[in-house]
């Protein structure tokens, strides 16, 4: 397990370092650099430009620039941000629990609307439910997440003004309320963003679910499960479920970057201040050093949230132990 | 193989809807009402609801709605297609590369992709937006392409270390054959299913992808239509005018969703193991 | 004697893409107080679906004839709702299976899978239900049973695995054993113990086993009766010596002829020639006679019935009725 643990992390870290280097060679594949702008200005002399770069290091071998690109990045300095001046680090702080809040949320409305859709699925394959159920997943498979938050908003926002939308909280509450107001006012904002997210998301895992308890309901302990007088209900959740469990918990970790691709959009359409809306708004002023250590560090959850699933799924498999 | 893909009836269903669908789009010249950038009138057309001369109403600039879905979606479908055609073709050679280089380079090329997995692929874009300015029909189709690979290359590595693929080049190599020769002669028309599977949902993935672009104003530049572009604007006066957001949302949805359908067909139809059980 | 189950009349059909499978037909037998019957024949003959009837185990696809009763404690299994059936499966008639490796969950510890049978029928607490479990894994001589109980199936090895699903079967003293085909995936080294083993606890704790087998040899040591399958129909019934001693029916006869003798090792190639046909293709007349060497026109004409052949004996074939027609070996 402890050999595991350690391969597994030496696989992360393998693939956490081609994450840098595909944003590095990102960066300096683009047509310009940071002096571009200066460049083209009247009021910077050309021995002001050299001076900025060395300054920078831009002057340097492409391969000791890496090196100092990875150095730093690794010491958490992620550089300072064109347009504001302000270290990249403090921008994308208040947004890092915003973003982890939000995708928390939806993968909790992901995996247990995926669940309760496969499990009805699963337990009368080819039947009429199983054949609706399995038409409406495909479908909101193909749904863009952008799409199903804008007619959730105006569904339950505009029209029945049941929640509120925009921002993470409420101003006036944020800065009069007592904290369980606090709480709920941030809770209520939340609703419709992580619904949004978890919905489109609960398509897939349900596909992938009712696979997966498909399979454990036809295998031939389910059989002596029910032959030693166990309840359907324990024989579904105790024996069929925990079995169709195992599985899942890979997809969990297969599922981050898309959970991701699709934050940014929702934290776009309800205005949440997370890592999305702030690389949105930094790409609009070419501020790129905001965007790729955006991508950089959500790269970094995401193999380390895969790591992690892949660790979970050792423990809870008892087949992977060693013989007893 | 081919006939094997003919013979499925869902098979067959799916490719006539996709036919339909692309047809539509491609027509879209003929069969719109009206030029899809012309402000028609913008005192009396502005946001117009449904009526029979804009069966989808008009948009905030007086646009008709109808005209603007159908040439949003060839726009759609050309890029689709064309990020597709890049993607698969660069995937497979990556994957046939990895497989026939071996060693260090497909442990260090699989890494890399595994890295490249991990970016979110909304974000990945964002980066290479921020970083190039002006994005026309061929950046986009290029970005799109180059960004979407990484999945294909992986299966079609999968695929070729597969036991039945071993067999054909086991049964190959015994004739002396070359390597290079093998993998393009005897392994890419085994692995051809495969490809085709993931080719077709990744038709429906890259119009996703590309209406999200488009939806965060990243994508064509306008005033060329385009269905996540609408969305975009349609979102600040939805409650008014529901169907400039509701029309092209729909249209992406039964676009994305046949050509969803078309790659789980295929994917039934060429895995015989799969019958009965849900894909 | 009592009979303890008394089945009536089964028939099972399952629908298959090539039309409907008549896996059983027209089966009747009783189980009596302590005994052992066993039910043999090739595979596909119905035997296990039979047994899977008993206790309603019966893929989805499955469709029992209307008119077939499985009588046990007085009630019919094939009319129970869905909780006295429960509580009839594993307390009343509990069941062993041919794969203990796979019919064991493989993330649920052995002890842990035979303490919730004891949970689901006896109102006692977790450690009642632990010590039961324990006290049944020493019952079937499963040693340092306290430390196997924590064992995971993948741990153990296949005649352990069997002993800890006979010790779940037994966990909750049922009335009947159903064993299908219980040591046909063990080394035959353990096939034996097992065996012994069920000799052994069918005797000290007075059950009725229904033993469900492909090979007669291996139920001739154990079995009080035995009723012989072929194509979904018992075609045979007698005491187990009385079969042995001269059976009736030709596949029986076949069937011995399969059984290897140590006098005369080549007789085990004289088996019966053919295979079992698929239960969608049944036959005309009787369903033995493409591969009987005794078989007449008649024979694929009419379908002989189950009558009475001697003393406690019956048998389906018409042999019973036309004698001289049997060829002499």
């Amino acid at each position: 397990m402890i050999r595991y643990a350690a391969s597994r992390a030496i696989h992360a870290f393998a693939v956490v370092l081609a994450v840098t280097t595909l944003t590095f060679v990102l960066i300096h594949a683009a047509p310009g650099d940071p002096l571009t702008g200066l460049r083209e200005s009247a009021y910077a002399s050309p021995e002001f430009i050299t001076r900025a770069q060395r300054h920078m290091g831009l002057d340097r071998p492409l391969y000791v620039q890496y090196l100092v690109y990875l150095g730093n990045l690794f010491r958490g300095d992620l550089g300072e941000s064109f347009a504001t001046h302000i270290p990249v680090w403090h921008l994308l702080r208040p947004a890092i629990p915003n973003t982890l809040l939000l995708g928390a949320a939806a993968l909790l409305v992901d995996f247990t609307v995926g669940m309760a859709v496969a499990a009805p699925q699963a337990i009368r394959p080819g039947g009429r439910l199983d054949r609706w159920l399995s038409n409406v997943t495909l479908a909101v498979y193909a749904v863009p997440v952008f799409w199903l938050g804008i007619l959730l908003s105006m569904l339950f926002s505009q029209a029945l003004g049941w929640l509120p939308i925009g921002d993470i909280r409420d101003p006036i509450i944020a800065a009069a309320g007592t904290t369980p107001q606090k709480v709920v006012d941030i809770l209520r904002h939340l609703v419709l963003p992580a619904a949004t997210l978890g919905l489109v998301g609960a398509a897939s895992t349900a596909r992938y679910q009712r696979t997966a308890l498909f399979d454990a309901l036809r295998q031939d302990f389910i059989r002596t499960a029910h032959a030693k007088g166990l309840t359907a209900r324990v024989v579904l959740l105790r024996h069929a479920l925990r079995n169709a469990l195992l599985p899942t918990i890979t997809l969990f970790g297969l599922s981050l970057p898309v959970l991701f691709s699709g934050a940014v959009l929702v934290e776009s359409v309800f205005g949440w201040p997370g890592m999305g809306t702030l690389a949105v708004q930094s790409v609009m002023r070419r501020d790129y050093l905001v965007v790729t250590a955006a991508a950089t560090i959500t790269a970094t959850a995401v193999v380390v949230g895969s790591a992690l699933a892949d660790l979970l799924y050792r423990v809870a498999d008892p087949r992977t132990r060693s013989p007893a | 193989m081919i006939a094997d893909l003919v013979g499925s009836r869902s098979v067959r269903r799916a490719l006539g809807a996709a036919g339909i669908v692309a047809t539509l789009a491609f027509s879209a010249p003929w069969l719109s009402p009206y030029d899809p950038n012309e402000h028609l009138d913008a005192v009396e057309l502005r946001i117009a609801g449904p009526s029979w001369h804009h069966p989808l109403g008009t948009d905030l600039f007086s646009r008709d709605v109808l005209s603007r879905v159908l040439y949003g979606t060839r726009v759609s479908l050309t890029v689709a297609a064309l990020s597709v055609l890049v993607s698969v073709t660069l995937g497979t050679a990556v994957g046939m590369a990895a497989w026939l280089a071996g060693g260090a380079v497909d442990t260090v090329l699989m890494r890399l992709v595994d890295g490249a997995l991990a970016i979110p692929r909304i974000l990945l874009l964002l980066v290479i937006a921020a970083l190039w300015n002006h994005i026309n029909l061929a950046a986009l189709v290029a970005i799109l392409g180059l960004t979407s690979w990484f999945g294909t290359s992986r299966v079609v590595r999968a695929e070729v270390l597969s036991a039945r693929a071993r067999e054909y080049v086991a049964a190959a190599r015994s004739l002396g054959l070359s390597r290079v020769r093998i993998a393009t002669q005897h392994v890419l028309p085994n692995i051809a299913g495969p490809i085709l599977v993931a080719a077709s949902l990744g038709v429906g993935q890259i119009i996703l992808v590309e209406a999200g672009l488009s939806f965060l104003g990243l994508g064509l530049a306008p005033p060329t239509a385009s269905l996540g572009a609408m969305i975009q604007e349609g979102q600040s006066f939805v409650y008014q005018a529901p169907w400039v957001v509701v029309a092209p949302g729909v249209v992406i949805v039964l676009t994305v969703l046949v050509f969803s359908a078309l790659g789980e067909s295929l994917r039934e139809a060429l895995d015989p193991r799969s019958g009965g059980r849900p894909a | 004697m009592t009979a303890v189950l008394s089945v009536r009349d089964l028939g099972v059909t399952f629908d298959t893409p090539r039309g409907p499978a008549r896996a059983v037909d027209g089966v009747s037998f009783d189980l009596h107080a302590g005994e052992t019957l066993a039910l043999v024949g090739e595979s596909g003959c119905g035997k296990t679906v039979t047994a899977l009837s008993i206790l309603r185990l019966l893929p989805d696809a499955a469709r029992v004839a209307p008119g077939a009763s499985i009588t046990y404690a007085g009630a019919d299994i094939l009319k129970l709702e869905a909780e006295p059936l429960r509580q009839v499966r594993g307390a009343g008639i509990a069941m062993v299976f041919q794969e203990p490796m796979t019919s064991l969950n493989p993330v649920l510890s052995v002890g842990w899978q035979i303490a919730e049978t004891v949970l689901a029928h006896k109102s006692v607490g977790r450690a009642t239900a632990d010590a039961r479990a324990i006290e049944v894994m020493k019952l079937v001589g499963i040693a340092d049973a306290e430390d196997r109980y924590r064992a995971y199936p993948h741990q153990l090895s296949g005649g352990l695995c069997q002993r800890v699903m006979i010790a779940m079967a037994l966990a909750c003293e049922p009335k009947v054993l159903i064993a299908d085909e219980p040591t046909t995936a063990l080394d035959v080294t353990i096939q034996a113990q097992i065996l012994e083993l069920l000799v052994d606890l069918k005797r000290r704790l007075g059950l009725s086993v229904l033993l469900i087998s492909h090979d007669l040899a291996l139920v001739s040591g154990v079995a009080d009766r035995i009723a012989v399958m072929y194509g979904g129909h018992i075609v045979e019934e007698a005491a187990t010596a009385d079969v042995f001693a001269k059976p009736v029916h030709p596949y029986t006869e076949g069937l011995l002829g399969a059984v290897p003798r140590i006098d005369r090792p080549e007789l085990r190639l004289a088996a019966i020639p053919g295979n079992v046909p698929p239960a969608t293709e049944w036959p005309a007349g009787c369903r033995f006679h493409p591969r009987c060497a005794h078989a007449w026109d008649r024979c694929s004409t009419g379908e002989p019935g189950l009558v009475a052949a001697g003393a406690n004996r019956t048998a389906r074939c018409w042999l019973i009725e036309e004698p001289g027609r049997r060829k002499s070996s």
